[in-house]
């Protein structure tokens, strides 16, 4: 804390030289001066630290004591300002600096939209920037409430959303509206069919008269659950929408033909560093689509600046190029096949449901002449088969 | 005059006593703080007789101290306190 104080009020090391300097610590002390850091020099002199104004007072007493003092070294803010002081471009830059960032967080410089999954953010933004807040409007124009009443009734599909200003940046928080279940005629009815070819492995009947029972092989369009259902006491049909879980097990196959040869991109060691800054909705220097090397990989971070966590809305984006050489490699048969089933597999399971399970699966190849291999993939899953048809 | 003297400390020796006050409030003698045997801080000193980096001398109203080591160093001296700092391995009393 005393050298907290001492720093901002300014200090010296000074050297004290003569017979006495014993003496001139006891005047000193007695005087009231505060002296610190005192080392021993030599036989005939020695160095402390005193403060500026202690400094002024010492005169008599160095003449009274038969001593010589010599400023070693000045520290402290007042001669840091001091420094500055003659540096006017400099001091001016960081002023004109300051100023600049204090104007600019007047400004939105971002919008950000969170917790939207099926309004688009485009959409969002239009309607926002037709309520005031888009890129380069003034925050202290921005009321959240007014913001959100007139949000909510401009997109019904919206239940709630909150503007929260952070800096110059304006995260929008949303909740969307949840649909409202349709309403069926009481003579409305439909069927479970089965959506795929498959052997019934299980069956969860919510509505409906099952029509196929466990263990059977259906084909896709086969009705699983129909919902006519017949009374036994009356001669009429009741109509109803079937409704079921048909859990079915699905064999899958697929083959593919892969090459052998692929291009293989080695870093030469040679590498470009582009910056760019995006500020007030521009990027300087201009992007190019140039690539520096005829051949390059690109890595591209983006970094937002922010100033006491609150963002600037400055983002600095570095994109290091990367030459490469591009040249043929032949892989083994081997290798391109397991590539080849784990490319297969994907594509299986993008297009069985996404609660389907992997029961089994099996995987082969064969080489159709020195350059391809055909790759041929089977696999079985449980899934649900069942699909209302009217 | 020495009479007087001595009957007067001989009377505050007894209230010191009696009422169980601290010796360094009522006399004058110096009050040592010592942190391990690295520092080292005196109140109620008169002056600073020597001063090196291996010797330390301080004069108190009644008794001499001083302090022997290496890299001796005198911190901070005020009016009322003066510490030193230093490898201090021994204080005398003279």
């Amino acid at each position: 804390m005393l050298r907290l104080i001492s720093y901002i009020r300014g200090y010296l090391t000074v050297s004290v030289s003569g017979t006495f300097c014993e003496r001139f610590l006891n005047v000193c002390a007695a005087k009231g001066i505060l002296l610190w850091n005192i080392v021993r020099i030599s036989d005939r002199s020695l160095r402390c630290c005193l403060s500026v104004a202690a400094f002024r007072k010492l005169p008599p007493i160095s003449y009274r004591t038969g001593v010589r003092v010599h400023i070693l070294c000045r520290h402290g803010l007042p001669f840091v300002i001091k420094q500055y002081k003659k540096r006017k471009v400099l001091v001016f830059g960081a002023c004109f600096a300051m100023a600049i960032f204090v104007v600019a967080n007047q400004f939105v410089w971002d919008i950000e939209i969170r917790g939207n999954e099926t309004v688009r953010t485009k959409d969002i933004l239009e309607a926002l920037s037709e309520e005031g807040l888009y890129i380069g409007a003034r925050k202290s124009r921005i009321d959240q409430q007014t913001l959100k009443n007139r949000m909510l009734i401009k997109m019904p599909s919206l239940a709630w959303l909150w503007a929260d200003k952070q800096g110059s940046k304006v995260i929008v928080d949303v909740r969307e509206r949840i649909p409202v279940p349709a309403l069926y005629d009481a003579g409305d009815y439909c069927n479970v069919v089965a959506k795929k070819d498959g052997v019934v492995h299980s069956m969860i009947v919510k509505n409906g008269v099952p029509t196929v029972k466990e263990g059977d092989t259906v084909l896709k369009g086969t009705v699983l659950v129909t919902g006519k259902i017949p009374s036994e006491l009356k001669p009429e049909i009741r109509y109803v929408r079937a409704e079921a879980q048909v859990f079915a097990r699905v064999w899958y196959e697929k083959t593919e033909r892969f090459s052998r040869l692929s291009e293989e991109r080695t870093e030469t060691g040679k590498q470009k560093r582009r910056v760019h800054i995006t500020a007030f909705g521009k990027t300087f220097p201009q992007k190019t689509k140039e690539s520096p090397f005829p051949e390059c990989d690109v890595e591209t971070k983006r970094h937002k600046l922010s100033f006491f966590g609150k963002e600037t809305g400055i983002v600095v984006e570095t994109a290091v190029y990367r030459e490469v050489e591009v040249s043929g490699k032949r892989h083994t048969a081997e290798t391109v096949a397991a590539e080849g089933v784990k490319a297969l597999k994907k594509q299986m399971d993008a297009e069985c449901s996404p609660t389907a399970e992997l029961i089994a699966v099996s995987d082969g190849f064969r080489e159709v002449d020195e350059e391809t291999v055909e790759v041929t993939v089977r696999a079985e899953y449980l899934e649900d088969i069942a699909v209302q048809v009217k | 005059m020495k009479d007087s003297r001595k009957k007067k400390e001989s009377l505050t020796g007894k209230l010191i006593g009696r009422f169980d006050i601290p010796e360094d409030v009522i006399l004058d003698v110096p009050r040592i703080t010592m942190m391990d045997n690295t520092e080292a801080r005196i109140e109620n000193y008169e002056t600073v007789l020597e001063y090196d980096g291996e010797t330390i001398c301080i004069a108190c109203k009644k008794k001499c101290i001083t302090f022997c080591g290496k890299g001796l160093t005198i911190a901070v001296i005020t009016d009322d306190e003066v510490t030193v700092q230093g490898n201090i391995c021994a204080v005398q009393f003279g």
